[in-house]
Order: structure tokens, then C-alpha cells, then sequence
């Protein structure tokens, strides 16, 4: 999950992710995916492709790399180690902004999943409770963070927010941020009944910031256009599968969580996946078009530079940057 | 309907059933009363368990406090530069055999100005102590919960388990401790590694029963040991709760996380097995430690127990069964035969004798005076018998009696060669077979004159008869040699009074009728007096001369009373029984209803006039049993002129 990267160079990582992949580089285009977090319901789509040998049908030789928070996507894809990665609009943005040309394929969530959390006994109950209270964020969502504090003129003392949700829960911190489908799950499957919380969605209140795109470098793309087009189209029907076959996507997450070592369970990863169908799939329980809002783009550029989590003044061309 | 059963079957199932019932009642009540002691028990003895183990595990941990108190304290007091921490985080480690590592980390820039990141961290290896700086851009130390919370709330903290950042497939907790600056600014947080594994080994040495066990969760309900490894740091309760849709394991859970310590049955669904559970959360580190007793085992002994009364009890049935259908069929035998042989009355076979019976009971009384009322029965059956036969025999006897005695009373008056100058008719109707009553009639004088008379023996029956017969014959042998009717009865009195030992006696009325005067002489011996209809349409009683009854007292006289008869004149004779028929009220007929029933039919003819006294009488009677014979004589002298 996308929450907690650890910014910087992952020289050591890089290297190993470099090693192991060079001698695979040759003959057919090798497709290196990389994905945001350890294995979980929110790689579904991918894992299934793959296991169902759909990829290798079509004639793609996709190789999905070792990911977790080790392997954050940015850095990998910025030392050119993978060919397609999934990020969030914000850190592609960010990306773009380093010099990286990227081009969004698709875009599975339209909106953020992100929310501000706080337990019902705290007596918080509207963002502008917020104020002078201790609130933690992940710091590649400041930006969000801090445009809800401006909306409702609050000065609430900011704390770095890990990869767990234990300040909160010993109430080191007030209010923490997390998403929908993974951290309040696992307050849930901690034992806090949605009674026990209040909730704010950073989309009811800030501009919505995409979240788990389809992303490759811009001269990928110009060189594998077809290969590429077919990628998406099959992961998109291999999502499409895993929601309507839940068992068997769980079944497929659980494999690879185990083979990793992650320590997580069938329970968590359902709830997951029943999460995600909220966001990747309309009224009529199909996959929405995976369409990048170009407003939302904008919102999201602009929103980055109001912060400084952009340098560059000019926005990139939308054309360019989202292709279909 | 009800079917039938037998007497011995009613009593087994009666008695078996509410024996049944109080056994069952009084085993459940055993059973519920002894799980109950043991629950007590258990409770008792899993909480000390749970208590000692709990000890067991926070004694080392203590020693892991102390420690990092005692440094968190010299390192507020500035005892120590930064630089020179390396050999003490040494000592700290080589010293305890509880931490696995110790580290002091300052907050960012607090130790050198230039490093945002200072932590010293000193380790256990196989090899001996080791030395490593944690922090830096792949290790945010500031982000990690054993840093963020104790810094934010300055508190010391006991972190969930994770993987060590020396050896991932090692899990630690860690317990950190902030530390402060003279002026209580925070200056960074000690923390204290501890192996996980020896606390599980704790855990997972604890033995109760055989499938008992022990487990431990995190605050989050994560199992931290449980028998089940591959849930082991991966399951929570929740999540358990949420994969096998158990909703009151999560009830469970959130009970586990809201109160310190509880003794309850587990929520059916979770195991297989119905299970009781014992916890206690460790203060401090805010873990569950559980204890989980399988009824099965816990209870086991109640079960040998409760099974040792089952097969006691059933054996006891089996032989209250036999007794029970030994003593009834002992009872209902005799009554068996007791049936048969009633059956064999009733078909009226009174000789054979009924089974015997020893049997010093009811049973036995009954079946003895059964067979007493048998030969009661069959002895009056045979009396009756003979009885009857007796009986017959003289009742047909009787009936010729009674023939020869009607074949004496004259039945019609004939005369040869004329027409008759008198219409008489006579009826005698016996109250027994043979009747005391007796009428005559006769001619005299060779059919110049009648002779007619009624009389009434002082008894009924054959003595009576043979009385009658006798005074017949002898009125008739005087009477062919003496005209007088005095004379007659002075004779026949003479006569019947020779030898009458018997003291019987007769009335008797007679009378000669001279046909060609209508003149005729009466002499009456003690008898009723006669009712007399003239011609013209009077009536009455006839006043006559009287006399003493005939066997009575030798040499009477009977006097003579001399009536004229007119042609159309009409006599009535009769005797006692018809003025002294009773009725069923015991009321006589009476001199007065006579002459009432006189007074209608006396210019009828004699037989209509002799049938409708009889009819008269009958009428009173009303069924009630006739007591003395009825006789009556009627005399028309020249009716039809």
C-alpha cells in the first residue's frame, strides 16, 4: 500500500532489482511491473492475469517484480528498473515534476480513498475539531492534508505517520490518516466497530486526488504502444474477473502474501477487495471506462504546486500524459 | 379407545415410568450440581493458572523495565555523551539474558548537530554482542510506533510484535521509555528489544488436560501464540470472526479488550468442542493471556460418574423389571385361573372345583370364597332341582285333584220329557287347585222336586276337597231317603261329626224346591244368607232360620224355613269368598257391592247373572291374589211365565 514509502534512494535495492533483471532483457519485450505495496486484495487484477496465464496467451511476457515498501514505485521506475508501474496521480505528478515523462493507461480510481480518523471517544466530530489536536499524515499526502486544513482555517499539530495505526489507537496521536480499504479495515479486523470511529473522506472535503494508475515512461510507449493496449485491456478483464470471482482473486492474493511472508489474512483481504468494488466498478457492477478526469488532472497538478510538492510552473500537457 | 392391558403390565409401565422419572431428575440434578462445583473449580484453578503464567511472563519483562528506566533516568541527568554509549548498550545486553538488544535514540539533531538520525544500538548474535546505528532514509526511526508513541506520549511503551530490524524472521517486542533534557524537552527514546519467542515458550509450556492450551493475543487481538501455528501473527479474532462468519467471536474479542479478566463459556461455533475460557490482560503490555478448557475434558469425570449411575440404574430397572412382573404374575395367576373358572360357572359347569390356592392373600381369600359361593351355588341348584321336581309332581297331582273334584259338581240341569221349570246355574272358581268350596243341584222325588245348596269347607286345598267330597256324597245319600233338608243335615252332621279328627267343618245352605208350588224348604248350617228377587222388582237378603255349621257338634238340629216362589222370582247363593275378595288395598267387596251388582243383573239369565258376580269380583280383585274360593248358584223359578 501506498502509504508509507520511504523517500529517497534505494541504491542498495536498485542495484539488486537491476541484477536480477538484466538477463531477462532479451529477445521478446519483457514487461517489469511494479507495484505499490506488499501483496494484498489491491493487486488482484494483476495477480489473477497472470495466474490464469492470460499475459503469456496474449503473447506478453509480464514479470511482476518484488514489491512491498521496500520497493517504493517511483524510485524504481526513476532508475528505469520496471516498465509499468501503479502509482497515485500525486506521486506521478511528482515524478514527471523529477524529469521522468510518464503516461497514464488507465485510471482504476477515479477518486481518493484517503480519510482523516479519529475514535468516537475523542469527541471529534467535524474536520474543524481538528484544530490544536495532534493529527498524523503520511507526508506524500501533505498536500491533501494541508488543503484540508486550510479549508476549515485549522492549526492542528502535524505528526509523521507511520506505517501503523498504533498511535492512534494508544492516542499518542488525535486523529490519523488512513484509507479505506486497507487501515480501516485493519482497525475494523482490530476490534473497533465503525461505531468506534468517526471518519472524514478527504474527497468530501478536498480535491479528489486518482489513486492507482496505469503508468509507463512516455518513450515505452511510443515503442510498445500495441503490447501495451493489450496489457491493459487484459488486466482490466482480469479485474473485472477478480470481482465477480472474489474467492479465487483472495486465493490468488493469499499465495502470493504467503510466499512473501506478509502476515496478513483471508478476512483482512476480503474486506479489501469489497472495498475496492466501490471504486473500480459502476452502479452496474462493471468496470468503469478507466478514464482520467482532465479537470481532476488539473486540480491534482495545482494542488501540488499550492504546496511545493511541485517545482515545475508549468503544468504537463494532459494530451501527452493520459493516453488511450 | 382404550386397549387393553393386562393388570402386570399396567403396574410395570406405572411403576417403571415414575421410577424413570425420578432417577432422570435426580442424575440431572447430580449432574448439574456436580458442573457446577467443578465450573467453580476450574474457575478457581485457571485463574491461578493464568495468574502464575502471567507472572512467569512479566518477570523478565520487568527486568526489561528496570533497565530501561535506569538508563532513561541517567540519561536525563546528562550521565552519559552520546558517543560514549556504545560500551554501556554493551554491558546492558551482555548482562541480561532477557534483552536481546538495547538502542538510544536521539531526536532529530539533539545528538550532533550535523545528523539528523543518532542511535546507537547494541544486539545479541550468536557470536557475541554486536553494533549497528539505526536511522536513516530506508529506517525512519522517527515514524516507527516503539519512537512516535513514547515520544508523543512520553510514557513508555510495549510495541506488537515485529520482525527484528537485524533478523527479519526473528520477532521482537519492544519496550521504549522517552528521556528528557534538564528542562524536560524530549531528547529521544531508549528502546529494548525482547525475543518473542521466549515469551511464547512460556505460553506455549502451559498444560492443562490434555487438549487444553494456553494462548496469547496483542491489544489487537493478534494471536501471538496459539496452538495453531499458521494463524500465529497472522489472525486476529476479527479476522477469524470475519473468514468463518462467527460474529460472537468478535463479540468475544471486543469483550477480551474491555474488561481486564473474566472466567466464561465459549460463544458455541468457535471450536467443535464446547470449551470454557479463563484470561487475564497483562497490565502494561496490554496482552490477552487465555487459558481454554475442553468441557469435554473438563467434565469428563462427571460423565464417568453420571454413566456409573446410568448403568447402576439401568441394572436396577432391569431388576425392578423382573420383580415387577414376578409379583404381578404371582398376583394375576390365581386371578387368571380365578377368570376361567368363573367363565366355566357362567356356562354353568358348578362341578368343578377351583384351582387351589395357598397364597395366604387377598388373592387367595378371594378365590377360596369363590369357590364357597360355587358349591353354595351348585348345592342350591341342586336343592332347587329337587324342589322343583317336587313341586311339579304334586301340581300335576293337583290338577287331577282338581279334575275329579269338578267332575263331582253337577254341570247342567236336564229334565226328560218337559220343559224346565227352573234356569239354575252354579260356578265354583278354586283359590287353589283343589278348592273347600262346593255347590249342588239335583232332582228329588223323582223330578217333582230340585234340591240345591252351596257350601264352604273351613279350609282350601285337598284336605278341603276330600271334606267336600265327602259331605257331597253324604247329602246325596240322605237325600234319596229323606225329603227334609233338616233332616239331611242332622244326618250328614252325624255323620261328618264320627271321627272328624281333623276339626274341619262346613257351611252349608241347602234347599228342596217343590216345582209344581214354588214352595221351598231351606235349612241353612252357618252359611251366608241368600239374596232373593221377586218378580215384581223387589229384592233382599233372605232371613232363614239359623244353624251351626255341619262337623261341628253332633245332633244339631237344623231348623227349616219354608219361602214361597212366585213364577219370575230369582235366589242367589253364595259363598264367602265373593264378599270377602279383597283387593290389592286389602279392601273387602262387601255384602253392599254384592247387592248393588244384584240389584243390575237379577232378571238376567242365571248363567249371565252367575258370570257377572264372578266379573264383579274380578273387577275388585284388580290382579290382587285370590284367598278363598268364590262359588255362586243362581235359581229362576218359571222365568218365562
Amino acid at each position: 500500500m501506498e502509504m508509507i514509502k520511504w523517500y529517497g534512494s534505494r541504491v542498495c535495492c536498485a542495484i539488486f532489482i537491476v541484477f536480477i533483471c538484466i538477463p531477462q532483457n532479451v529477445g521478446a519485450f519483457t514487461l517489469r511491473l511494479q507495484l505499490q505495496w506488499t501483496p494484498q486484495a489491491q493487486f488482484a487484477g494483476y495477480y489473477l492475469a497472470d495466474d490464469l496465464g492470460w499475459y503469456q496467451q496474449a503473447g506478453l511476457d509480464v514479470q511482476i517484480l518484488p514489491h512491498g515498501p521496500d520497493f517504493p514505485p517511483n524510485q524504481v521506475m526513476a532508475a528505469q528498473q520496471a516498465d509499468v508501474v501503479v502509482l497515485n496521480l500525486s506521486e506521478a505528478l511528482q515524478l514527471m515534476d523529477a524529469g521522468v515523462e510518464l503516461v497514464n493507461l488507465q485510471q482504476f480510481k477515479r477518486t481518493s480513498s484517503l480519510v482523516f480518523v479519529a475514535l468516537a471517544s475523542s469527541n471529534i466530530l467535524k474536520p474543524s475539531d481538528l484544530d490544536g489536536l495532534r493529527v498524523a499524515r503520511w507526508h506524500h499526502f501533505s498536500a491533501l492534508s494541508e488543503a484540508l486544513f486550510r479549508r476549515y482555517q485549522i492549526n492542528p499539530e502535524i505528526v509523521d505517520q507511520g506505517a501503523s495505526m498504533a498511535p492512534l489507537r494508544s492516542g499518542a496521536v488525535d486523529a490519523a490518516m488512513a484509507t479505506r480499504y486497507n487501515e480501516l479495515v485493519q482497525l475494523y479486523l482490530g476490534g473497533l466497530d465503525p461505531d468506534d470511529l468517526i471518519v472524514f473522506p478527504l474527497a468530501d472535503h478536498v480535491p479528489s486526488m486518482p489513486e492507482d494508475g496505469i503508468y509507463v515512461r512516455l518513450e515505452q510507449w511510443r515503442s510498445h504502444e500495441p503490447a501495451l493496449r493489450q496489457f491493459v485491456q487484459i488486466t482490466r478483464r482480469a479485474w473485472q474477473y477478480a470481482f465477480d470471482h472474489p474467492d479465487e482473486a483472495i486465493q490468488a492474493v493469499m499465495k502470493r502474501a504467503n510466499e512473501a511472508g506478509a502476515q496478513t489474512n483471508k478476512g483482512h483481504q476480503m474486506l479489501m477487495l469489497s472495498v475496492l468494488r466501490d471504486f473500480y466498478l459502476d452502479e452496474s457492477g462493471q468496470l468503469h471506462d478507466g478514464q482520467m478526469d482532465q479537470a481532476d488532472f488539473a486540480v491534482a497538478w495545482q494542488l501540488l504546486r499550492n504546496y511545493d510538492m511541485i517545482k515545475s510552473e508549468q503544468m504537463p500537457s494532459y494530451q501527452q500524459f493520459h493516453q488511450r | 379407545m382404550l386397549i387393553y392391558r393386562s393388570l402386570a403390565v399396567r403396574l410395570a409401565l406405572v411403576s417403571l415410568v415414575t421410577v424413570a422419572t425420578i432417577f432422570f431428575i435426580s442424575t440431572a440434578a447430580v449432574y448439574t450440581i456436580i458442573r457446577g462445583v467443578l465450573l467453580e473449580k476450574t474457575e478457581v484453578l485457571s485463574r491461578e493458572l493464568v495468574r502464575a503464567t502471567a507472572n512467569e511472563i512479566l518477570i523478565p519483562l520487568n527486568e526489561v523495565v528496570g533497565a530501561g528506566k535506569s538508563l532513561s533516568v541517567h540519561l536525563s541527568m546528562g550521565a552519559y555523551q552520546p558517543q560514549e554509549l556504545f560500551p554501556l548498550l554493551d554491558e546492558i545486553v551482555r548482562q541480561s539474558d532477557v534483552i536481546a538488544g538495547v538502542s538510544v535514540n536521539y531526536e532529530p539533531f539533539a545528538a550532533l548537530a550535523d545528523q539528523r538520525y543518532f542511535g546507537p544500538f547494541s544486539y545479541r548474535t550468536p557470536d557475541g554482542i554486536a553494533r549497528m546505528s539505526l536511522g536513516g532514509q530506508d529506517f525512519d526511526t522517527y515514524t516507527r510506533d516503539w519512537y512516535q508513541i513514547p515520544a508523543l506520549t512520553a510514557q513508555p511503551y510495549w510495541s506488537e510484535p515485529s520482525p527484528s530490524v537485524v533478523d527479519p524472521d526473528r520477532l521482537v517486542i519492544i519496550y521504549s521509555i522517552p528521556f528528557f533534557d534538564s528542562l524536560g524537552a524530549l531528547q529521544g527514546v531508549i528502546s529494548l528489544d525482547v525475543d518473542l519467542r521466549d515469551l511464547v515458550d512460556i505460553v506455549n509450556n502451559v498444560e492443562i488436560f490434555d487438549s487444553g492450551f494456553a494462548f496469547l493475543l496483542s491489544p489487537s487481538g493478534r494471536m501471538i501464540s496459539y496452538p495453531r501455528q499458521e494463524w500465529v501473527m497472522r489472525e486476529s479474532l476479527f479476522s477469524l470472526a470475519q473468514t468463518l462468519e462467527l460474529p460472537a467471536l468478535r463479540q468475544l474479542g471486543r469483550q477480551i479488550q474491555r474488561t481486564r479478566e473474566a472466567f466464561l463459556t465459549m460463544p458455541t461455533g468457535i471450536f467443535e468442542q464446547p470449551a470454557q475460557l479463563s484470561y487475564l490482560r497483562l497490565p502494561a503490555l496490554d496482552w490477552t493471556l487465555g487459558v481454554v478448557i475442553p468441557e469435554r475434558e473438563l467434565f469428563a469425570d462427571i460423565r464417568r460418574v453420571i454413566a456409573a449411575i446410568l448403568i447402576t440404574g439401568s441394572v436396577g430397572f432391569l431388576m425392578l423389571l423382573l420383580a415387577i412382573v414376578f409379583i404381578s404374575r404371582s398376583v394375576t395367576r390365581p386371578l387368571k385361573a380365578l377368570v376361567g373358572g368363573a367363565q366355566e360357572i357362567a356356562r354353568g359347569h358348578l362341578d368343578r372345583p377351583l384351582a387351589t390356592i395357598a397364597s395366604q392373600d387377598e388373592v387367595g381369600d378371594l378365590t377360596r370364597s369363590f369357590d364357597e359361593m360355587r358349591r353354595s351355588l351348585r348345592d342350591y341348584i341342586q336343592d332347587l332341582t329337587r324342589t322343583t321336581a317336587a313341586k311339579e309332581r304334586i301340581e300335576s297331582e293337583l290338577e287331577i285333584a282338581r279334575n275329579i273334584q269338578m267332575s263331582f259338581l253337577p254341570r247342567r240341569l236336564t229334565l226328560e220329557g218337559s220343559d224346565l221349570p227352573v234356569d239354575l246355574d252354579a260356578a265354583l272358581l278354586p283359590a287353589k287347585a283343589v278348592g273347600g268350596d262346593l255347590y249342588e243341584f239335583f232332582w228329588m222325588d223323582e223330578g217333582r222336586r230340585l234340591f240345591f245348596a252351596i257350601g264352604d269347607v273351613s279350609d282350601k286345598g285337598v284336605p278341603a276337597a276330600l271334606f267336600m267330597v265327602v259331605t257331597k256324597t253324604l247329602v246325596k245319600g240322605f237325600a234319596d231317603q229323606f225329603l227334609d233338608p233338616g233332616e239331611i243335615l242332622y244326618r250328614v252332621n252325624n255323620e261328618l261329626c264320627l271321627n272328624n279328627d281333623s276339626g274341619m267343618f262346613v257351611t252349608y245352605l241347602c234347599g228342596v224346591l217343590d216345582l209344581e208350588t214354588g214352595e221351598v224348604k231351606f235349612a241353612n248350617a252357618g252359611h251366608n244368607p241368600p239374596l232373593l228377587a221377586r218378580a215384581n222388582g223387589q229384592h233382599a237378603w233372605l232371613k232363614l232360620a239359623p244353624g251351626l255349621v255341619l262337623g261341628g257338634i253332633e245332633d244339631m238340629v237344623f231348623p227349616v224355613s219354608t219361602v214361597e216362589l212366585k213364577p219370575g222370582d230369582s235366589l242367589l247363593l253364595y259363598t264367602d269368598g265373593v264378599t270377602e275378595a279383597c283387593n290389592p288395598e286389602n279392601e273387602l267387596f262387601g255384602e253392599a257391592a254384592l247387592e248393588a251388582t244384584y240389584a243390575k243383573i237379577k232378571t238376567s239369565p242365571a248363567t249371565e247373572q252367575v258370570r257377572a258376580v264372578f266379573e264383579a269380583v274380578h273387577l275388585h280383585a284388580d290382579g290382587a291374589e285370590q284367598s278363598d274360593d268364590i262359588a255362586a248358584l243362581v235359581l229362576r223359578y218359571r222365568p218365562g211365565s
